[in-house]
């Protein structure tokens, strides 16, 4: 049982640093194209091509990502740290793991969870309104170069300039939505052993109460 | 890496640090204590018996006695069981 429990902890673990280390990238993913939608936008402007109202909502749209992306990036390496420290600790143990060391190890992980509950709930929230937000973006963006002949009734789509702006915004959207979805899933599981947890808190009184 | 840790997380982890005597500033640098929840903390696990003390010269030292271990298997199995009862976490 203990063998399985370690292994069953070793994949729990595994699992939740690659969600923490896909949400780094999604973080970084989100700042580059804020950045790249100011950027676009200001080169119209200085270009004269287009009005101003369209570029200036752009600017704001790619400010926000930005601001989004940052704050992101900062929530994102400090939880990704903290289960990185603990697999590096599991990781560092030999082979055959005791059963003081893994319980050890549950309560790390545990309390891990419960200071980082708030944040997680956050980026659930924020990954899944970030995820289709940034697909809405990216079906508008890709509805520019999307033509329909009335005459023949067929649709036409300009691929060589769909490509470079919505790829980029559905992957985005895709890595949003999954590493929210991971962390949902990683967050249902604690918190049902949060509450296993607050059953045999009465348990653990009465047995000190005994002493 | 403390996180926030139940009272019943750090009864566990210092009576599991005590199964050899340890001194106070050992305990407290271990388990990520200040002196001041550090000693209340070990007077309840000495009032209730579950640690003892061991002067030595100057210092004191603690040990966990032979009634911690029942407190100590009793937690570690109830820890161990959440991940019997829950199904996991998978990608």
């Amino acid at each position: 049982m203990k063998e399985s429990l370690s292994h069953q902890f070793a994949g729990e673990l595994r699992g939740f640093f690659i969600v923490s280390l896909l949400n780094v990238v999604f973080a970084a993913f989100a700042l580059a194209f804020g950045i790249h939608f100011i950027v676009i936008s200001v080169l119209a402007l200085a270009e004269g091509e287009t009005s101003y109202v369209f570029p200036a909502i752009q600017i704001l749209f790619g400010g926000a990502a930005v601001v989004v992306g940052l704050r992101w990036i900062l929530a994102s390496v400090h939880i990704f740290s903290g289960i990185k420290q603990l697999r590096n600790e599991y990781r560092g143990l030999e082979e055959a793991i005791s059963e003081e060391t893994i319980t050890g190890l549950i309560i790390r992980m545990i309390s891990y969870y419960r200071e980082n509950r708030e944040t997680i709930q956050t980026m659930i929230i924020a990954g899944i309104f970030c995820g289709f937000f940034i697909l809405i973006l990216g079906i508008i963006s890709s509805l520019e170069f999307l033509s329909f002949s009335f005459s023949s009734g067929t649709f036409t789509i300009d691929v060589h300039r769909v490509l470079p702006s919505a790829i980029p915004a559905y992957f985005i959207a895709v890595v949003s939505l999954f590493s929210a979805a991971f962390f949902k899933k990683f967050s249902k599981v604690w918190d049902l052993r949060q509450q296993e947890i607050d059953r045999a808190e009465e348990k653990l009184q009465q047995a000190l109460e005994q002493g | 890496m403390a996180g926030r840790r139940t009272p019943y997380e750090i009864y566990w982890e210092i009576l599991v640090f005590c199964k050899t005597p340890r001194s106070f500033t050992s305990i407290i640098n271990r388990c990520d204590l200040n002196s001041k929840t550090g000693q209340e903390y070990l007077d309840f696990l000495c009032g209730k018996g579950y640690l003892s003390t061991i002067p030595e010269g100057e210092r004191t030292r603690f040990q966990a006695t032979a009634q911690a271990a029942e407190y100590i298997a009793l937690f570690s199995r109830l820890y161990q069981s959440l991940f019997d009862t829950i199904p996991g976490f998978k990608l």
